[in-house]
């Protein structure tokens, strides 16, 4: 449930743990925003929309975070690393960490055990061919999926990543949209609504 | 005593005396001077050293026919350096105790005067006959070359084997065909024709006043010109090997460093245009004003603009694979046109398309071909900049040999065309034709690299005028075209 994009007025209550009337009172009033179906009355509630009125009401969110995907964000540029999780936060299915350099990426895959990595493949210490090399050789991590994105545009190196295990290659710059459409898609969960 | 370089038949050799003088006037044209005082100097040498004019004649190609002493001297100064190799036959002077330098000097002086002889008879009798001009040279330029070789068996059989006029041709004579064939219709005074009669009449000349023998005393040999020129030709043939290697290594020197660059740039530059990027794209997701909205969406498509740069300086540098597979070559210029409509009607470019086949087929792969149309038509419509037409054809030609069936697509524009100076240089990824500041210009050298890459060729068509008209020329692989009137006369 929790992983949904658009919720109805009774998953929404139940999330929050208030009563149904209350959700509908505040959709109403407008302090929970959100669009009713076309061609009925029925409310619906976007995800981003339930997550800012828990956090303006001080409902704690953990409900609507647990069975959140976790995505390990691996880039040496910080600016670009704060700018994807301000991209994959704002979709508030994510539950993220990020790492600036091989080590720490491979440190993290272990322990936080990420659904997702998106990963930069020039990296200072490690690079990402072996990155994806190391996550492939362990067994316990086969589900995890990898992302491989980067400012390199030999063919044949590209080939190289995915034979190391990337299930996905990026060219930098990227659109925004398309990787977390592939991220969606490569984590088996609905694409993003736009409100 | 000095040799020219050694003339070969089968297994056997001639070696023929290099006189200084001969070794003076061969200087001259090495190094010659603008003002063709040199070329005229090295015709005088030719047709007063029978030795030097029977090297060149043995020399000329054999599937030509020198007309007179002209002709062998411009052929020899079209390949002067790699003519005068004499490998490591100079290093150690012949001994001059076998030479007959008396027979040689009698021979040669025979020859010249003959040759003399038999030029101005020649001129005047055809002078008398009043002759074509043209005829008239030709004519007088044969019977002196007949006259300065005529002893050509003679002169040779003192360099080397003797050689024998009538014997069958067992490859083992240095002599080309069509002199042996004019000495002996010489010698069998068989002959009607009047450049032989001529030179006939000029040996009995000749013959009759012969000077007397051993006036021509053997050419004193202090080593001076003669013994320099081996090493001169040696060192100007080296020079211009490396000449050839130089162009060639900086080439690939070029190509090396701008792997490199791409290499580094590629990371370089694409990290930080994707911070740019994404910041624009951020910043999108919130922002409600249109103006402001487009702005970001401007900053957007230029990170992406030159990101494209890069991709491309690198499929230069590093050609990328060719995945081939069957493509409609018609669906493709549709896609690329309706792709390209919208910037054309901006600037009110009219595109044509025109497609004399209902369907071509080729073996390609797709998205590299479809990008080097797109470059060549982008090409024209920044050539042309406001109104005019792009035109863009498409055919197949047929060949006899049905394997080798070529499409062509030729796209025509009535820009400004291309000027004589950035033709030579147009496909090279380092030019640039536009005014500084228009970007890398490198859609055409792009182009080039593909279709290239394709085994096809594009080449700009030097006699259209009215504008550019490029022509691409490409194998259509093993898949044929589905016309039915391709296929009758396939």
């Amino acid at each position: 449930m929790t992983t949904k994009t658009v919720f109805t007025t009774g998953e929404a209550a139940r999330i929050c743990k208030v009563s149904q009337q209350t959700i509908i009172r505040c959709f109403d009033n407008g302090s929970l925003k959100g669009f009713r179906v076309p061609g009925s009355r029925f409310r619906r509630i976007p995800r981003d929309q339930l997550f800012q009125f828990m956090k303006e009401n001080g409902i704690p969110t953990d409900a609507l975070e647990s069975g959140k995907r976790k995505i390990l964000i691996v880039d040496d540029d910080v600016e670009l690393v704060e700018l994807l999780v301000d991209v994959f936060e704002r979709d508030g299915r994510f539950d993220i960490r990020t790492a600036n350099n091989g080590f720490d990426a491979g440190m993290f895959v272990k322990e936080f055990r990420p659904d997702l990595v998106v990963l930069d493949v020039m990296l200072p210490d490690i690079n990402g061919k072996e990155v994806c090399q190391r996550v492939r050789s362990d067994s316990t991590l086969d589900s995890v999926k990898i992302i491989c994105i980067s400012g390199m545009v030999e063919q044949d190196k590209v080939a190289d990543l995915r034979a190391a295990g990337a299930d996905e290659f990026i060219q930098k710059p990227f659109s925004v949209d398309k990787l977390l459409e592939r991220s969606c898609d490569l984590l088996d969960i609905e694409r993003v609504v736009t409100t | 005593m000095f040799w020219l370089p050694k003339l070969t038949g089968g297994a056997a050799q001639w070696r023929l005396p290099l006189s200084e003088s001969t070794a003076a006037a061969i200087m001259a044209v090495l190094f010659p001077v603008p003002s063709g005082a040199s070329r005229e100097t090295f015709r005088r040498a030719v047709a007063t050293d029978p030795g030097l004019a029977l090297w060149l004649a043995c020399r000329f190609p054999r599937d030509r026919i020198p007309c007179g002493v002209d002709d062998l001297v411009e052929w020899f100064l079209q390949d002067i350096v790699s003519q005068l190799s004499w490998h490591s036959e100079f290093v150690n002077p012949a001994s001059t105790s076998s030479w007959h330098s008396g027979d040689w000097s009698v021979l040669t002086e025979r020859s010249r005067a003959v040759a003399q002889r038999s030029a101005v008879a020649q001129r005047s009798a055809v002078a008398q006959r009043s002759a074509q001009p043209t005829c008239e040279s030709q004519r007088t330029q044969l019977a002196e070359l007949i006259g300065l070789l005529h002893l050509s068996p003679e002169l040779l059989s003192l360099c080397g084997p003797t050689i024998r006029l009538g014997a069958t041709d067992d490859g083992s004579s240095c002599l080309p065909p069509w002199l042996t064939d004019a000495i002996g219709q010489l010698r069998r005074a068989e002959s009607s024709e009047t450049v032989y009669q001529v030179v006939r009449q000029a040996i009995e000349e000749f013959e009759s006043n012969r000077p007397t023998k051993g006036t021509v005393g053997p050419e004193t040999t202090t080593p001076s010109f003669a013994s320099m020129l081996p090493r001169m030709a040696q060192t100007l043939a080296r020079l211009e090997d490396l000449e050839c290697e130089f162009a060639a290594s900086l080439e690939t020197a070029k190509l090396d460093a701008m792997r490199e660059l791409a290499y580094g740039a590629s990371h370089e530059i694409n990290n930080p245009l994707a911070n740019i990027s994404t910041r624009a794209q951020a910043l999108l997701v919130g922002e409600t004003d249109p103006e402001r909205r487009r702005k970001l969406a401007t900053i957007n498509s230029q990170a992406f603009r030159a990101h494209e740069m890069i991709s491309d300086i690198m499929l230069f540098a590093k050609p990328p694979r060719i995945d081939p597979i069957s493509v409609d070559l018609v669906e493709l210029t549709d896609e690329i046109m309706s792709e390209l409509a919208e910037d054309a009607e901006e600037q009110g470019t009219e595109l044509r398309r025109e497609l004399q086949d209902k369907q071509i087929s080729v073996l390609a792969d797709r998205g590299h071909l479809a990008v080097a149309l797109k470059a060549l038509i982008r090409n024209s419509l920044e050539a042309i900049a406001m109104g005019g037409y792009i035109e863009l054809t498409s055919r197949l030609i047929s060949s006899t040999s049905s394997s080798r069936s070529q499409v062509e697509i030729v796209v025509r524009d009535n820009g400004p065309g291309v000027s004589a100076d950035a033709r030579s240089s147009m496909f090279n990824p380092f030019y640039s034709g536009r005014e500084a500041g228009r970007g890398l210009g490198l859609g055409l050298s792009k182009c080039w690299r593909i279709i290239t890459l394709h085994g096809g060729n594009i080449s700009l068509d030097d006699t259209y005028s009215d504008g550019a008209r490029f022509v691409i020329c490409l194998p259509i692989g093993a898949v044929h075209s589905v016309d039915p009137e391709f296929a009758a006369h396939g």
